[in-house]
């Protein structure tokens, strides 16, 4: 049966609520995380894949089902979630809540992942890009960029720049944070 | 005690029988469990980074001890009745009978509870006499990997019916392992060292069961605890960590601090994918909701600053307090 677009939804990935963004993240022009939607149950569900630093590739989450293909990480199950963590040292590089209740948005999901050496932090609070640990605030924080329904717009566009958003929704626009990387990605 | 092989067999597969059908109950646990609190709780938890694990036997109410005790004993008392028991089961069960108390053998259960509610107003009207309360709504998905103790969670069981089952399947399991490895024996081969040994497997079994199960009439609650166990303080386990101590209208209660300080830590490392372990504080019916919230808020940042603190206020009015 075939999975319909996301349409409304509203999902926190990266510790920003997105609502009814088409692409949540763009990275080098290619939305790495596709949001469809269970013609059966409405349940949201995500599809995308880790890799690690080594481009091998670590896990891939089809529609809310998780494969781990790297035997230096292991699942981790919950209720309506799982986490995929690094053996050495208990790295959680994904962490995916879903068919959330009770709640202002349906999905929850957390990664990390690394893009021609720039660090792309989904945390489950926080959104960092080219930043990692150094103690500075946010650059945007407790902010929503919105827009009239089916917008065409980017909320946010990066070109081999940092950023830390902190509270952030960004709503009704086609890209959510839109990522150039590429060589000397830096703080800038 | 020296047993040989084949009862210790016996015996650990009673225990793991009753293991398999019983851990399935306990997971998984829910995304957020909140705790109930006062305001000076609230003040020392998220200072402290610790939550304060109460002995058992101490906790508010020692009838909802004694509304498991009679169950188990219901159900020993049903089986004794039984006229296919073998002398090696019978003699079992009237041991149990007169005593499985797991406190009496040594062992110390720690907790802490937890509702999957976070607003209920039977809680909510408990700390009504201390100011207003406060609901901590912890994900312990990672944090209970992190805490400085072993702990694990247990779901409080209120069905009748599903407490009975329960039970008589640690019962039964148990006489099918004295079954097994009092087989082809007399009473008095057993007597001294396999039965001792059933019983000790029936109080830790016991031990379980004790602090989850309760009445019917408490379901709301949806209560789960945060457990840790250890054998009780005496001269010979000179390795033990004593328990912290506090009065409470004239007892002095012993308590573990467990920190999820390493949560907190992890939590405000990029790198580590953990979120803050505290997800939600829900404010209680009060007077001073908007003040409250504002101190908590700041409350909270002192813990971290790279987190938007969920702080909510319960919908019910102070007056149904």
């Amino acid at each position: 049966m075939e999975w319909n677009d996301a349409g409304d939804y509203a999902a926190l990935i990266g510790g920003i609520l997105y609502r009814n963004v088409k692409n949540p993240l763009v990275v080098n022009g290619t939305p790495p995380i596709t949001l469809s939607r269970n013609p059966e149950t409405s349940a949201l569900a995500v599809s995308f894949q880790i890799s690690a630093d080594d481009e091998n590739i670590i896990a891939k989450i089809d529609r809310n089902n998780v494969t781990v293909i790297n035997e230096n990480f292991y699942l981790y199950t919950g209720q309506k979630r799982f986490s995929v963590i690094r053996i050495k040292g208990g790295q959680v590089v994904l962490d995916l809540r879903y068919e959330i209740e009770d709640s202002p948005y349906e999905l929850e999901l957390s990664t990390i992942f690394l893009q021609d050496g720039c660090p792309v932090i989904l945390h489950p609070e926080r959104t960092k890009v080219a930043k990692t640990n150094d103690n500075s605030g946010p650059n945007l924080s407790n902010l929503t960029l919105t827009s009239q329904r089916d917008s065409q717009g980017t909320g946010i566009k990066l070109d081999r720049a940092a950023i830390y958003l902190l509270g952030v929704c960004i709503e009704n626009l086609s890209n959510g944070v839109d990522i150039s990387t590429g060589e000397g990605n830096a703080d800038k | 005690m020296q047993i040989n092989e084949l009862q210790a067999a016996a015996l650990n597969t009673a225990r793991e029988r009753f293991f398999a059908s019983w851990n399935p109950l306990h997971a998984p646990f829910p995304n957020r469990l909140y705790h109930y609190t006062s305001a000076a709780g609230l003040i020392g938890i998220l200072s402290s980074r610790s939550l304060w694990l109460t002995d058992l036997r101490y906790m508010n109410d020692m009838s909802e001890l004694q509304f498991a005790q009679q169950a188990i004993d219901q159900c020993i008392s049903d089986k004794l009745s039984d006229p296919s028991l073998s002398e090696a089961q019978k003699e079992f069960l009237s041991r149990i009978s007169r005593s499985y108390n797991p406190f009496d053998s040594g062992a110390a259960v720690y907790s802490a509870s937890f509702c999957e509610n976070k607003n209920l107003l039977s809680q909510w009207r408990a700390y009504r006499g201390q100011g207003g309360g406060y609901a901590l709504g912890f994900d312990f998905f990672h944090t209970i990997r992190l805490l400085d103790r072993p702990c694990f969670l247990r779901r409080i069981i209120y069905g009748v019916e599903q407490q009975r089952s329960i039970i008589d399947d640690a019962v039964t399991n148990l006489l099918a392992g004295v079954h097994d490895g009092s087989k082809d024996l007399q009473l008095s081969d057993v007597s001294d060292q396999f039965l001792p040994a059933a019983c000790q497997v029936f109080s830790q079994l016991a031990a379980e069961l004790l602090f989850c199960l309760k009445h019917p009439d408490f379901h709301e609650e949806r209560e789960w605890r945060l457990v840790s166990t250890t054998p009780q303080l005496s001269p010979i386990q000179r390795e033990l960590i004593p328990p912290q101590f506090r009065e409470f209208q004239g007892n002095i209660i012993p308590y573990y601090a467990v920190s999820y300080d390493r949560s907190v830590k992890a939590s405000n490392d990029d790198l580590s994918g953990i979120g803050f372990p505290i997800q939600e504080v829900v404010i209680g019916p009060t007077v001073s909701g908007d003040l409250n919230e504002s101190s908590l808020r700041t409350l909270m940042l002192s813990l971290s600053r790279d987190i938007v603190p969920n702080i909510t206020k319960s919908e019910i009015p102070l007056r149904w307090l």
